[in-house]
């Protein structure tokens, strides 16, 4: 596609965001691509032969394939959380494990077969993309990355921008020395299970010193009936850098239930920066379980912005391990729950080494039938003194139904720290909602304003095009709502 | 599956009454046979010999915590510190020690009764309050002249069946088939005691204790009641963290319509002790329902001070104070269902820990889809004073309604440099400035209360507490220093 549009003026790039919000809200009435056109499944459930197949498949070297069977009899000897939400609705059975859409990678948008390239239209990520207004686009149809194009200067400065699966095979070095050790197969139920299944996702490497100054940015799909997700995303931070990767998730809408179950993990050394940005808005018959955690070493810094509006039930707690001195992590969550959906998310700080601090801000918002859930742990290991932490939860309730839930967890073993955690639960307040009525704003439009305030706080963290979608989104699920 | 555990062969042994065995029998090899008898031998009435046999069913059905499988016990590992091998401890075992002088008994005539090993020894009602209706005497007694009052209220708190997420375990079901003899209070509608009333339970013998405390006050009354627990210290065996006392309590209270009733539990049984403890309120419509815990004894403490706001109106203060030292594990996880509508409760708890201790806050607020207008608040603060102590703190809410007002806060910290400094440059010798800092820490919950005794009391708790601490060890946080040395001259000076 030409790239060769004249600059816009800021006017008609607000309007342009306007209408792909509009996109964005319109897909979740739901579309679905025809499915036909996959060019290999494994089939519906797991077995350790459909492991050891889809690493045939994927014609990767035998330690990664060992790795996959060993995450699986992990997986079969893991129970289920007793904990967080009911997951008795997933039907392990009937999903498939993993499927892939198309042969080759593209290399350009022109490159895609139209169907999708219609989804991603829907999606809005060519506009995005001629907008300059993000980086390199890894877009991931199906289990398998087929557009990805990095910035040319990205690849003079020697970042690393892959889907996880051609990092694998082009920087097995690499690869091999991080993957899983920030999040062991056997961490817990459903982060052994995408090690056993893991398929696409991102690979990000940034070397020393290098600061990418633009959101690098993939966006992932379901689009197959019963299709789980699996996707593996890692990202090395080398001294001194800065990267701000972007992760977006949606999904049309289906009948039966399907199972989303990522692992992220991020390593950020000395002196580094990363932040991680994901608004996940799943289709409300998924299950987003999702396993995502860093590592941040001396003065090294990690946020993870983290929007929660769609799924069926979600389970997710970015996590920082804080290993050395000096390092800083942040976690900024906001949650949407409407009828029928648990957004069970929360964050983990885990100070590990003297003079680290962490901050965790949490806002969630229940509506209709639908439950939030804070749970977070911070916990300080012996020795690491003058730990600081503050923890934040603020929940909006709307409705006489909702349901908001907070579970912070504290454990100190450390005398020289200091831990502090604050939360409220409020309904809508009546004194805003007179004073905007009063002023001849509907009853609708003013909830939405008491709202967007409410989360304005971590919207204005987002990039420009996102902090458009959640606004969007938040004023989609409003509609109806009552003061 | 106990019936026929091999560890305790006494257990309904065979050609012998199962009563003579008794003392022998443990809280794991409990027997229906053994319960029966019992009942009979004591002319219980039909219900409560039912209920009992109820009870066992429960008991019989269940298995004991465990740390994994239970969430409301993943920080006190059960198997590791409470030892249900023990024998039971019963009525008509020697008596050696008096049960030394109760808070109360520095007042003037107060209502009074003294649960020693089981056995209720001492009971007091001045003949003013008799007039009146307060009942003080044995639960047993009750049992049979008060039948109707104590068949509605015993064990009304130990079962739930409203799904409000009661932690029902056996060591409650255990407590209720078992429990040998206890105390019961009543103050009648419209009655206020101004003098608290006393409830002593000491121990001087190792083994199994099933303390049962119920208190009722009927519409409209008003009372204050202590509950203290005693005991001298029990050499623990070399390299196991069980002790040879383990303290299986409930104590109920059920406070009427429009009644007032102020609870202070000291929960101070000496070292070689295992408390557990079920300290549970039904607060009716407009009832008030204070409750303040001092928690300083025992080595191990697991507490559940908890309030069911059933009436509309209700509100409920529950505070409490805990100091733990070398060795103790204290698990404190006040529990409050707010179940009607414009109900209030405000949940303060406030600790110290010095030595190799533990102490785990695991609040609960519950907020039910039908307590509209609910006004809650949970604050727990804990302040490390030195090295090798551990704080958990996990101020939990459940909220199912939205026209609520709730918050929570919990801190966890040591004393502030500036406050040190403070003190200090004002000609205030450091030990006698951190004292003043731990005092007025505490103070804050303390001065709630202002029953007579108490606050003294509790205090000196707390002194005594300073006393043995290491003063040199404690340790100072200057905030303003955090991401400076990490090593600045004041945490290090003394």
């Amino acid at each position: 596609m030409s790239q060769t549009d004249t600059p816009e003026t800021l006017d008609t790039a607000l309007d342009r965001q306007r209408d792909l919000a509009q996109d964005l809200g319109e897909y979740k009435f739901g579309w679905s691509d025809s499915d036909t056109g996959y060019s290999f499944t494994s089939g519906r459930g797991l077995t350790r032969e459909t492991v050891a197949a889809i690493s045939e498949r994927k014609d990767e070297p035998a330690w990664m394939r060992d790795v996959r069977l060993r995450a699986f009899e992990a997986y079969e000897r893991r129970p289920m959380p007793n904990w967080g939400s009911d997951l008795s609705g997933i039907n392990f059975d009937d999903i498939y494990y993993y499927v892939e859409a198309s042969e080759q990678q593209a290399n350009s948008w022109e490159d895609l077969p139209p169907e999708i390239m219609e989804t991603y239209e829907k999606l809005g990520i060519p506009e995005a993309e001629r907008k300059r207004l993000i980086a390199g686009v890894a877009a991931q149809y199906e289990s398998t990355v087929l557009y990805h194009k990095v910035r040319e200067d990205l690849e003079e400065e020697g970042v690393i921008f892959l889907d996880t699966d051609t990092a694998l095979k082009e920087h097995e070095e690499l690869f091999r020395k991080h993957f899983a050790t920030v999040i062991p197969a056997n961490d817990n139920k459903f982060a052994a299970l995408n090690t056993a299944v893991w398929s696409g996702g991102s690979f990000i490497w940034i070397p020393e010193g290098v600061k990418v100054d633009i959101p690098l940015q993939a966006y992932f799909r379901i689009n197959k009936q019963n299709m789980g997700q699996f996707e593996r995303t890692l990202i090395i931070a080398d001294p001194g850098s800065y990267v701000h990767y972007v992760e977006g998730c949606t999904a049309p809408v289906y009948s039966s239930d399907s199972l989303h179950s990522a692992v992220v993990e991020i390593i950020v050394k000395e002196g580094a920066r990363v932040r991680y940005t994901t608004i996940q808005n799943w289709s409300t018959n998924v299950y987003n379980l999702v396993t995502k955690r860093a590592q941040a070493y001396r003065n090294a810094t990690m946020e993870w912005v983290d929007g929660n509006i769609g799924s069926k039930v979600t389970m997710k707690y970015p996590a920082v391990w804080l290993m050395e001195e000096g390092a800083k992590g942040e976690v900024l969550s906001v949650a949407y729950a409407h009828d029928g959906q648990h957004q069970d998310a929360g964050a983990k700080m885990v100070h590990a080494a003297p003079n680290t601090t962490s901050n965790i801000l949490s806002k969630s918002i229940s509506k209709g039938s639908g439950r939030t859930s804070y749970r977070g742990l911070v916990a300080v290991k012996k020795g690491a003194h003058h730990a600081r932490a503050a923890v934040k939860c603020d929940a909006l309730m709307l409705d006489a139904d909702s349901r908001s839930d907070t579970y912070p967890y504290m454990e100190v073993e450390e005398e020289d720290a200091t831990i502090e955690h604050e939360a409220t639960v409020s309904k809508l307040s009546d004194d805003q909602m007179f004073y905007l009525r009063a002023r001849g704003i509907e009853e609708d439009e003013a909830t939405a304003m008491i709202v967007r305030g409410f989360i304005e706080p971590i919207a204005r963290e987002l990039p420009m095009e996102y902090a458009v979608e959640l606004n969007r989104l938040i004023a989609l699920e409003m509609e109806g709502a009552i003061g | 599956m106990t019936d026929s555990s091999p560890a305790t062969p006494q257990a309904g042994n065979v050609g012998s009454s199962p009563l003579e065995g008794g003392g022998k029998l443990t809280l794991d090899s409990l027997t229906e046979d053994f319960l029966l008898e019992r009942s009979t031998a004591d002319g219980e009435p039909d219900w409560l010999r039912d209920r009992r046999l109820a009870a066992f069913k429960n008991y019989r059905d269940q298995r004991w915590p465990e740390r994994k499988l239970d969430e409301y016990w993943r920080n006190t590992p059960f198997a590791q510190l409470v030892d249900v091998g023990l024998p039971l401890v019963s009525r008509g075992d020697d008596i050696t020690i008096e049960a030394p002088n109760a808070l109360v008994e520095s007042l003037d005539d107060p209502a009074a009764a003294t649960l020693l090993d089981g056995e209720v020894v001492a009971v007091n009602v001045p003949d003013h309050l008799a007039e009146q209706g307060v009942l003080v005497l044995p639960l047993r007694q009750a049992a049979h002249d008060h039948a109707d009052m104590v068949r509605t209220h015993l064990g009304s708190l130990t079962t739930t069946s409203d799904g409000t997420g009661a932690d029902e375990d056996r060591t409650i079901s255990v407590n209720d088939a078992a429990w040998d003899d206890g105390v019961f209070v009543h103050v009648p509608a419209e009655v206020e005691v101004t003098t608290p009333i006393g409830v002593q339970v000491h121990v001087t013998q190792p083994g199994t204790h099933l303390p049962r405390v119920l208190v009722v006050l009927g519409r409209f009354a008003k009372a204050t009641v202590y509950v203290e627990h005693s005991s001298p210290d029990f050499e623990r065996a070399e390299g196991t963290r069980r002790t040879p006392v383990l303290v299986d309590e409930v104590v109920e209270a059920i406070v009427g319509d429009g009644a007032a009733l102020d609870l202070v539990t000291l929960n101070e049984f000496g070292g070689g002790v295992t408390h557990l403890s079920l300290q549970k309120a039904q607060a009716n419509r407009d009832a008030t329902y204070r409750h303040l815990s001092v928690n300083t004894g025992a080595s191990t403490l697991r507490l559940r001070p908890e309030v069911d706001l059933v009436g509309a109106g209700a509100s409920t203060y529950p505070t409490g104070v805990y100091f733990a030292d070398e060795g103790q594990h204290f698990d404190l996880q006040p529990y409050i269902r707010h179940i009607a509508p414009r109900a209030t409760s405000d949940v303060l708890y406030k600790g110290a820990l010095q030595g190799k201790s533990r102490t785990i806050f695991r609040g609960n607020v519950l907020v039910s889809k039908e307590a509209v207008g609910t006004d809650t608040n949970e604050t727990n603060r804990t302040l490390i004073l030195t090295d090798g102590a551990r704080a958990d703190s996990t101020p939990f809410l459940e909220i199912h309604c939205a026209d609520i007002t709730a918050g929570h806060g919990s801190a966890t910290g040591q004393i502030d440099a500036r406050h040190l400094f403070y003190l200090e440059s004002r000609g205030i010798p450091r030990d006698e400035a951190l004292r003043l800092i731990v005092r007025g820490f505490f103070s804050e919950v303390l001065e709630r209360f202002d029953a007579p005794g108490v606050r003294d009391h509790a205090m000196a708790q707390i002194e005594h507490e300073i006393d043995i601490a290491d003063l040199d060890r404690i340790g100072v946080s200057d905030a303003a220093t955090v991401g400076e040395d990490p090593h600045a001259p004041i945490a290090s000076r003394g």
